[in-house]
């Protein structure tokens, strides 16, 4: 049988591959896009989308069973009775922590675009100059004015509500308008605008849901399950948005069930002449061929795919001359903040309708204008504010019926607030290959060795205090930090191990994410990141993905590919 | 990200969980192990158990939860515990969801009570008036009330109840504000003593 022949190969579905497969097949190439998991069609496989919440026997918590399961999942709240067939099982994809690493994976058409949370902000010049200025790790090969027409490209397309807030740290860009704040929100913003001189802002949170329609979507009707599938596609996910448009072209193929296992590597041409793919069901393998190969697995496994790839070249792996591949493994740090009580007139009688599918944001304020604290980098928080409901009744002491008729009205106004922290990338950070176990489908399995560092450390005692002082600035009562044991991996932004730079000798990809080893090949997913700033991370990933699509196009059109 | 808590969507979503756990009562929910490392568990296999009565509880042991329940939460104005079908629902999750610990706990708890309601009154619990059970049962919550954080029985029970309470479709239906497809977010509305106390989708913490 022939081999098939495509223009371009995406490995992956999710964020990052669902804009490869749809800026390329816009700009005419042929495209296969692999997914190593199920197909989840949208709105059709939405199955729980529509499920009431009593319909779950335990109303959405876990089981033993599901613990015996999941022993990774279990870690965190993905683990859960309503979407856990979206995370990826432990048990068929092991790995090795050789200090704990929390690795929450969705392997399936979509991927985690289906569960992410859709924080959508720009990094700004304070972030891609922060490694140079710093003398850490090497220089982002770009800056700002590089990537800023491409947050607008797709934050066109993708849909993001927020508020322009013209803040330097903080670029503005093309929003729908914000999901609102709730009156107890506005009341502690404007507080905290006049207590910090505007420095310490808290504003709407910039998110993938949209406010106004776009074509084939519908806006958000606040029912917060984004997580279960949106049926009107107002949340942004692969299948919402980017596949579509891929599909519309009719030159796209999306095969599900499978796995890259390497790319194959032609060393006299120094080029991927495309890639080998293990059925995951069959277990047959199948060759594909294409010009150029788009690697957008997530952060951990592209690498990993590209560590498994020209092993005859380069021992330790495609992308592996630097030295640099697999190291500078970067999460953003978080589980801190605080939380207080609002008691105000202004708000005391006032309550919400609907579901929002998200809440407040503070930017970063800290090391912005000059570097003053003992730490590098910043740090942003997210927040909101409710009235408490039932739960408190297990809390507070009473039985009965006077007791349940007051536990059936909304208690008092609480806020809170838990900071996310840039992580420094560090090269011992990393993630290699354990050569002694395989998973499921026999491939030797990842081990990742990982930890915070002093900076995020001191960074942390920041990251509560400072809320502290924020809340009680603007007249927030009883409030109290608190701070949670915090693992790498659980903030579910896994970056770099494949970084972007401005020279093969220390980095994996050039400024437009061609590995330098082999300029076909495109890596665009979180694997690329210099540093991680402490912005939620994705929409830089469209970004990037989109820009280099441009120019892989553009390239193949110059036939430089 | 958001967190989450009762109903509103509000905290970042990791936060979520523990936050939750703040408000079930000032530790984790008991039975889920979300603060985990180093505390995995030690039972093998989870029995599970769709019907209750498969598993760790007689019809017995179901009569006296559901009675228990409809104690800490009788029909009102609005239905009580066991329209909501709590007691099942307790069975469930302790079947489920507990550790053979916390399972040892709970069961001894169900005995106990019956002890202390013999004690008082020479009968068991389910033999009781209404008065005489609240008056049990406001003793038993003092107690736990005083024992802070522990496991102790009548926490498990008093938490399960809250819980099945208002994640019942009864409740859903009958006493909160919940509408499957909003349209749209209010963030200012008068709590005027009509408005029903808003329930986030599954109004579990989690959220999903």
């Amino acid at each position: 049988m022939a081999t098939e022949t495509y223009d371009a190969i995406v490995v992956g579905s999710g964020i990052s591959g669902g804009w490869a497969a749809k800026e390329l097949t816009e700009k005419g190439l042929d495209v296969l896009l692999l997914e190593r998991g199920k197909n989840v069609e949208h709105i059709k496989d939405y199955v729980n989308a529509r499920k009431a919440p009593w319909e779950y026997p335990h109303r959405g918590f876990r089981t033993y069973a599901m613990e015996e399961a999941y022993p990774v999942l279990k870690r965190d709240y993905p683990l859960n009775e309503k979407n856990l067939d979206w995370w990826a099982s432990d048990r068929d994809s092991p790995y090795t922590e050789i200090k704990r690493f929390d690795w929450y994976r969705g392997y399936q058409v979509g991927g985690r675009s289906l569960l992410w949370g859709r924080h959508s902000y720009r990094l700004g010049d304070l972030d891609f100059e922060a490694n140079a200025r710093d003398g850490v790790a090497v220089d982002w090969p770009i800056r700002y004015a590089d990537i800023a027409p491409w947050y607008s490209h797709v934050e066109r397309y993708a849909g993001i509500a927020g508020s322009v807030e013209g803040m330097p740290q903080y670029p503005d860009g093309e929003f729908m308008p914000p999901i609102p704040l709730n009156c107890a929100e506005e009341l502690v913003a404007k507080r905290v605008r006049g207590e910090f001189d505007g420095k310490r802002r808290i504003v709407h949170a910039r998110v993938a849901n949209i406010t106004r329609p776009l074509p084939g979507r519908a806006p958000c009707q606040y029912r917060n399950a984004c997580w279960l599938g949106c049926p009107y596609g107002a949340s942004f996910s692969s299948q919402s948005s980017t596949l579509p448009a891929a599909m519309a072209t009719n030159r796209l193929t999306l095969k599900p069930w499978s796995i890259v296992t390497e790319l194959v590597y032609d060393k006299d041409k120094q080029r991927v002449s495309g890639v080998r793919v293990l059925d995951a069901v069959t277990e047959t393998t199948t060759e594909y061929n294409s010009k150029i190969v788009f690697v957008c697995a997530s952060a951990l496994n592209s690498t990993w795919l590209l560590m498994r790839s020209a092993t005859d070249v380069w021992p330790e792996g495609l992308g592996s001359s630097s030295g640099q591949l697999g190291r500078n493994l970067m999460d953003h740090h978080f589980r801190v903040g605080a939380s207080g009580r609002i008691d105000d007139p202004a708000v005391n009688d006032k309550y919400y309708y609907g579901r929002r599918p998200t809440g407040f944001y503070i930017p970063r304020y800290r090391n912005v204008e000059r570097q003053d604290r003992d730490y590098l980098r910043g740090f942003g928080y997210q927040g909101g504010a409710h009235r408490e409901g039932w739960t408190r009744a297990v809390r507070e002491l009473g039985v009965g019926g006077e007791f349940k008729d007051e536990m059936t009205r909304p208690g008092d106004w609480q806020i809170g607030a838990t900071a996310f922290g840039e992580m420094l990338p560090n090269p011992d950070n990393r993630i290699t290959i354990d050569a002694s176990r395989t998973d499921k489908w026999g491939l030797p399995v990842l081990a990742v060795d990982c930890a915070i560092g002093e900076n995020e450390r001191l960074m942390r005692i920041d990251m509560m205090n400072d809320m502290v002082e924020t809340f009680e600035a603007a007249g927030v009562k009883d409030v109290s930090p608190f701070e949670r044991e915090y693992a790498p991996g659980m903030g579910i932004h896994e970056m770099g191990t494949a970084r972007m730079g401005r020279d093969p000798k220390s980095s994996v990809l050039n400024g437009w994410n061609q590995v330098w080893d082999a300029p076909n090949v495109f890596v665009t997913d979180g694997a690329c990141m210099t540093s991680s700033a402490c912005q939620n991370p994705s929409l830089t990933y469209m970004a990037l993905t989109a820009r280099a699509a441009d120019f892989a196009v553009n390239e193949l059109k110059r036939r430089n590919l | 990200m958001t967190k989450k808590k009762n109903n509103p969507p509000l905290w970042t979503r990791r936060e979520a969980i523990l936050k939750t756990s703040a408000m079930l009562g000032g530790a984790a929910l008991i039975g889920q192990s979300l603060m985990l490392t180093g505390c995995e568990r030690q039972q093998t296999a989870a029995p599970v158990a769709e019907d209750p009565r498969d598993g760790l509880f007689s019809d017995a042991d179901l009569e006296l939860l559901d009675e228990i329940a409809e104690t800490i939460f009788p029909e009102t104005d609005t239905p009580g515990a066991k329209v909501a079908g709590v007691g099942p629902f307790i069975a469930l999750m302790v079947t489920d969801t507990y550790s053979p610990a916390e399972q040892a706990v709970f069961k001894e708890g169900l005995a106990t009570i019956d002890r202390e309601c013999q004690q008082a009154y020479g009968r068991i619990f389910v033999e009781l008036s209404p008065a005489e059970r609240l008056a049990i049962a406001e003793r038993l919550d003092r107690e736990r009330f005083d024992a802070g954080e522990a496991n102790h029985y009548f926490r498990m029970l008093k938490e399960l109840t809250v819980l099945g309470f208002f994640t019942s479709e009864t409740a859903y239906k009958q006493i909160l504000d919940y509408v499957e497809t909003p349209g749209r977010y209010d963030g200012c509305r008068d709590l005027s003593p009509d408005v029903r106390m808003h329930a986030g989708h599954g109004s579990s913490p989690l959220r999903t």
